[in-house]
C-alpha cells in the first residue's frame, strides 16, 4: 500500500502542493479521451489548489462548468463562472410517539 | 495476481483425474482469488467544501489501493466493484471544527442511500468524524458507491483529510 501523491496546485506556474479541491464538469476534449466504458452521467474533474490560490469555501461546495477558470482566475477567491445549482438535504430526525418512542419516520 | 473472478469450487468424484491443469484451475485459481479478493482504499489528500443542508458527493483522488480498478479519474465519487458480490464497505467523513448542528455520512448504491449515520458536532476545537459501516451486494459491472456527506451547521465546512476516507472489501459472492 502507498499513499497518494499529493497534487499540485493547479494555477499555471504554482508549483505549491494542493491543500484543497473542488469539482468541475470535463471540458469536450477531455470527455472525448475518456474511454466510453468510463463515461458516467457525472463525469468531473478534481480541480487543485493551494492556500492561496483557493476559491471561496461556499464556491467550493457547487460543480463547476468545464470553462471555469478555477485558480487561474484574477478573480480569487472568485472564479467567474456559474456552478451548478447545490441540491438540497436534511439530516436525518427522529420523530416522538406520543407514547415516547423516538422512532425514524 | 489481480482480474480473477470468484472461484467456483469443484465437487470431486472418485473416477476424477487430478492433472496439473486441473487442480490449478480448482486450487491454484481460487486460493489466489481468495488470498487477494478485490479491495480498494480510498483517503482525501485535499480538502473537500460541503454546503450546509446539501447532499455531496465525496470526492477522490487516485487511490491507494485498488486491486480491480474500480476507479476511474473521470468519476472521482465512485467505486464501480468489477466483481460481482458482497463488499463491506466502511467510510468515515471528518468535519473541520464547528460547535453547531449535527454531521452525516452516507453509503450510496447507484444515487440511493443504503445506510447513514448522524453524529452531533464535536465542537469548535476538535474535527467530527462521521463513520459509517454496511455491507452492499454490488453487480460488478454497473453498480457504484459512493459516500455521501451533509450536515447542518449553517456554514459550509470542509472536509479533513485523511480522516475522510473509504474503504471497500469483497467479501462473499
Amino acid at each position: 500500500m502507498t499513499t497518494p501523491a499529493t497534487p499540485s496546485c493547479d494555477r499555471t506556474g504554482c508549483t505549491a502542493g494542493a491543500v484543497v479541491h473542488w469539482s468541475r464538469r470535463p471540458t469536450a476534449e477531455e470527455l472525448a479521451a475518456t474511454p466510453a466504458e468510463q463515461q458516467t452521467s457525472d463525469m468531473r474533474r478534481l480541480v487543485h489548489a493551494c492556500g492561496p490560490h483557493a476559491i471561496g469555501l461556499d464556491l467550493a461546495a457547487h460543480v463547476h462548468s468545464s470553462t471555469c477558470a478555477g485558480p487561474n482566475a484574477g478573480t480569487l477567491p472568485q472564479c467567474g463562472c456559474t456552478p451548478e445549482p447545490l441540491t438540497p438535504t436534511q439530516l436525518p430526525t427522529l420523530a416522538t410517539l406520543t407514547t415516547g418512542w423516538q422512532i425514524t419516520p | 495476481m489481480s482480474g480473477l473472478a470468484p472461484p467456483s469450487p469443484y465437487q470431486w468424484s472418485v473416477a476424477d483425474v487430478a492433472t496439473a491443469a486441473v487442480l490449478n484451475a480448482q486450487l491454484y485459481t481460487g486460493l489466489t482469488f481468495l488470498l487477494g479478493p478485490p479491495i480498494a482504499i480510498y483517503a482525501q489528500t485535499s480538502a473537500q467544501a460541503v454546503a450546509s443542508t446539501t447532499a455531496t458527493a465525496i470526492t477522490w483522488p487516485t487511490p491507494s489501493v485498488d486491486t480491480y480498478g474500480g476507479y476511474s479519474a473521470g468519476s472521482p465519487t465512485r467505486y464501480t466493484p468489477q466483481q460481482a458480490g458482497y463488499y463491506l464497505t466502511m467510510a468515515t467523513v471528518a468535519y473541520a471544527p464547528n460547535a453547531t448542528g449535527g454531521r452525516g455520512a452516507a453509503i450510496n448504491k447507484n444515487g440511493s442511500t443504503l445506510a447513514q449515520s448522524t453524529v452531533g458536532s464535536a465542537g469548535s476545537v476538535y474535527a467530527t468524524n462521521a463513520p459509517i459501516v454496511f455491507p452492499v451486494y454490488c453487480n460488478g459491472t454497473t453498480d457504484y458507491l459512493e459516500i455521501g456527506a451533509a450536515q447542518n451547521s449553517g456554514v459550509s465546512l470542509n472536509t479533513q483529510i485523511t480522516v475522510t476516507n473509504f474503504a471497500a472489501f469483497f467479501i462473499h459472492v
